[in-house]
């Protein structure tokens, strides 16, 4: 077992591929009452495209099958497994992104029948046509909810805006009607394509004894036997390199007192899932604290000017195929609010807050931030199996933040703010709305 | 070993050492009677006192200050419990032992709190007026956009239909546009000042510390005895003879159904074992009846729960639904009750819902957020200072019996329905 110290956090991370491929981390964490532990499958709903495993030709499923699977998993010939992590003290939960579909549970009682009982879940597929028909009721109501979210809304008005044709534009679950073709032959094809244990990690992280539990892990993965692992053959449209196919500016209106607005910013350049794509990560997200982080002089006066509220944010999401960044916020004045950010994105280079000084201040922030975000076990365990650099992950971002100079950032931002890169989506409230 | 100290009349310390996170956690509860008249001036001076002060008079001085101190997370928030209205501030810290040299971020905090705090952006005339006015001007839009958010829209409407005429209950924790118009930047400082004096205060510090340490930093901050006069925490009314109903149609996509219940058990009074234990089988976990009836067996929601308020006696439904099946999904919530208060669920139920709160409990002990805010309702309620092994063996001890006795309690007063238009969509 691979087992690697990181001094300044003071944690020990014990890093185990088994022979079937699946990774295991595990991250004792003295104290803790509880343990978490997450089942992640390298597979989200962008995966649509693809050659079923056993088959040679690609083929489409439905938008929101990834989505709809990790609902079924829990559905067994048994019953519910929802009732066995309850009788055994367990809360348990799924969640899908965009590129990834993980399991977890918490405990803080019988962790190895826990633990058992989420491999063995995940690993035993069962899925009827009568099961999955009654899912789609329930899976529609979850979609109504998010319809009715002004700010999922606004997110995917942007990214419909920036990506016209890489599934990342589908709502995760899907719509009503891509959810009404799915079958159970398509779910099988989708599981035995993307559960393979080798394109699979588990992360476990709390009162755990790494030693011991490694071996509950093996001794379950060897009573098992799986196919050999073959390669994942995924396709994504091609997207156009210059971002001329970026659709620049949309407005919707909807039932709501506030309006929003949101600018994207394609990366068009793609980024690589080693050491240098997280640096790359890295030095974006300090590049957005020094321009648009509540000490910046710019937010400052988008504050004083009531173009900005505490509603703003930025976010950047960098993944499997794909990175972009939002800047959003409720807004009386949509078109005020993205007029003045793309001024200060296009003139960021010359920006006053681009500098030696701030750098340091951001970057105190950021490994504080990092040492605190130690205390929290889900963050920690969703974040590692979340994201792919590779070997590295949120544990070398103490040395990588310490590396990243203001000329690192500088070139980060003339790859990824252009132009040509750039993105606006309002949403106004409806006449009616705001009478 | 948990330290506990008066620093003045009505200022109170407990010091939570403890190695198990790499952070200091400081709050500053200041405690007063809820009435309909503080609540929006409370709200609103939340916004203000985290925006700026006389030594950080601008936002990015004051933001600039926390980074300085390694991402220092400041923040203040507002809350009900029951007839209490509570003023949290809230400092998080790294450790000094985590960071480089030696830093010493914890006096710092200490003395941060102290500017913002008894420093603020004012005169004797009141607070400036450009920062009251644009908090005052972001709040109100704020308060308007809870329309925006069905599930917490649909949650204080129905708040507002349950809890009886003149009662500040009705009032969301946060405030409400009507009490916000008429506060000015002087009116605000002058409440402010009462606050700072008359307001019961609770400390608590939660992390690797030395107690005489913090003991010695906060006898520095300017908290002067004050006469707290015992309230009634746990809120009452009277039951209605007939269920209030209001139906409310909206352009959404989905529509809400939510019902309020009335209970008589109180926060650790005797049966709120059993009682908690009623509301779990009910709608507290995956488990719940409401959640496989209503989701798994009719596949008529995504979500349909139920959150037991111990201090209102209140317990509360939420469902997210099609508007067609409101008439569907309201039997089989009222027979999901009547499973309940027949007994009539299964024992293994009764041992999920056992195991499954033991766990939250435990859980619990592992935030830092929860382990403070335990602290603060164990000040408030004294009756809720139990140790960890006696909850869970009073829970363990409720018997099916105890169960059906705490559920027959269970009353529906209030059914709030927030529909779709049907067809816009």
């Amino acid at each position: 077992m691979e087992t690697t110290h990181y001094a300044t956090l003071d944690e020990t991370l014990y890093r185990q591929t088994l022979a079937n491929g699946l990774q295991v981390t595990m991250l004792p964490k003295a104290g803790y009452h509880k343990t978490y532990a997450v089942l992640t499958t390298n597979y989200g709903s962008i995966d649509n495209y693809f050659i079923p495993n056993g088959e040679s030709e690609f083929t489409a499923v439905p938008a929101g099958i990834a989505h709809f699977l990790e609902h079924k998993m829990f559905a067994k010939k048994a019953g519910d497994i929802f009732e066995v992590f309850s009788h055994n003290g367990a809360n348990a939960n799924a969640f899908t992104s965009f590129t990834r579909t993980s399991y977890l549970f918490s405990a803080t009682d019988n962790i190895k029948t826990n633990l058992m009982t989420l491999l063995d879940f995940v690993q035993e597929p069962y899925f009827t046509e009568a099961s999955v028909n009654k899912e789609k009721g329930i899976i529609g109501q979850e979609i109504e909810m998010y319809e009715d979210d002004p700010n999922w809304r606004l997110f995917f008005g942007i990214i419909e805006n920036l990506y016209p044709k890489h599934p990342l534009h589908d709502d995760i679950a899907g719509t009503i009607d891509s959810i009404a073709k799915i079958t159970p032959e398509q779910l099988y094809a989708a599981y035995r394509t993307f559960y393979q244990p080798s394109n699979m990690n588990l992360f476990v992280v709390g009162n755990i004894e790494p030693i011991t539990t490694l071996a509950w892990i093996e001794a379950n993965q060897n009573a098992k036997t799986f196919p050999p692992a073959t390669p994942i053959q995924r396709q994504f449209p091609e997207e156009a390199s210059d971002g001329h196919d970026i659709i620049p500016y949309r407005v919707t209106e909807l039932p709501v007192k506030r309006g929003k607005s949101i600018v994207g910013i394609k990366g068009l350049i793609p980024a690589t899932q080693d050491r240098a794509g997280l640096k790359y990560r890295t030095e974006l997200n300090l590049l957005f604290d020094l321009l648009f982080g509540d000490s910046s002089q710019n937010y400052l006066k988008l504050y004083d000017q009531g173009i900005v509220d505490d509603s703003f944010g930025y976010e950047l999401d960098l993944a499997r195929t794909y990175h972009f960044a939002t800047l959003s916020g409720d807004t009386a004045k949509p078109q005020e609010f993205s007029d003045a950010m793309i001024s200060l994105l296009e003139k960021a280079d010359s920006n006053p807050d681009l500098n030696e000084q701030r750098l340091a201040l951001v970057k105190k922030e950021a490994l504080g931030r990092l040492l605190q975000s130690m205390n929290a076990l889900e963050y920690i365990a969703n974040t590692y199996s979340g994201n792919d650099f590779g070997d590295a992950s949120l544990f070398d971002l103490v040395n990588i933040v310490d590396e990243i100079t203001l000329s690192d950032i500088q070139a980060a931002l003339r790859q990824f703010v252009r132009s040509e890169a750039l993105s606006v989506f309002h949403i106004e409230p409806t006449a009616a709305a705001q009478s | 070993m948990v330290i506990k100290k008066t620093i003045a009349d009505g200022v109170s310390l407990t010091v939570l050492p403890s190695t198990q996170f790499k952070t200091i956690r400081i709050v500053l509860n200041f405690i007063a009677p809820l009435t309909a008249t503080t609540i929006t001036q409370r709200s609103l001076l939340a916004s203000l006192l985290e925006t700026n002060s006389q030594d950080y008079p601008t936002q990015a001085e004051l933001a600039a200050k926390l980074s300085a101190m390694y991402g220092a997370n400041f923040g203040i928030s507002v809350s009900k419990r029951g007839n209490m209205h509570v003023f949290s501030v809230v400092l998080t810290l790294v450790n000094d032992k985590f960071l480089p040299g030696t830093t010493q971020v914890l006096a710092e905090a200490i003395a941060f709190l102290k500017q913002v705090l008894w420093r603020p952006n004012a005169t004797a005339a009141g607070f400036d007026n450009a920062t009251f006015t644009r908090e005052k001007t972001n709040m109100q839009a704020y308060l308007a956009s809870v329309y925006d958010n069905k599930q917490a829209y649909a949650s204080l409407k129905l708040q507002q239909l349950y809890f009886q005429e003149g009662s500040a209950q009705r009032l969301p924790s946060f405030g409400n546009t009507a009490d916000l118009q008429p506060i000015t930047a002087s009116s605000l400082y002058t409440y402010y000042q009462q606050m700072l004096a008359q307001d019961q205060v609770a400390i608590t510090v939660l992390g690797e510390v030395d107690p005489e340490q913090i003991a010695t930093l906060l006898a520095d901050l300017p908290l002067t005895s004050r006469t707290v006069t015992p309230t009634e925490i746990f809120y009452q009314q009277p039951l209605v003879p007939t269920v209030v109903e209001q139906t409310e149609v909206q352009p959404t996509n989905q529509a809400k159904l939510n019902l309020a219940y009335q209970v008589p058990i109180y926060y650790y009074q005797p049966d709120y074992y059993a009682l908690l234990l009623a509301n779990g089988i009910f709608g507290g976990s995956a488990m719940s009846l409401l959640f496989t009836n209503v989701r798994e067996r009719a596949s008529l929601a995504y979500y349909a729960a139920s959150a037991y308020d111990a201090f209102r006696g209140l317990i509360t439904v939420q469902t997210g639904i099609d508007a067609a099946n409101v008439a569907q999904v309201k039997e089989i919530i009222a027979a999901q009750l009547t499973t309940l208060q027949t007994g009539t669920f299964s024992d293994e139920l009764l041992e999920q819902t056992k195991a499954t709160l033991k766990n939250q409990y435990i859980t619990g002990l592992d935030s830092a957020g929860y382990l403070t805010t335990h602290e603060l309702v164990q000040q408030l309620v004294p009756a809720a200072a139990v140790s960890t092994a006696d909850f869970v063996a009073a829970l363990d001890a409720v018997t099916k019996e105890q169960i059906i006795a705490a559920a027959a309690t269970i009353q529906l007063q209030a059914v709030y329905f927030l529909s779709s238009e049907g067809g816009d969509k």
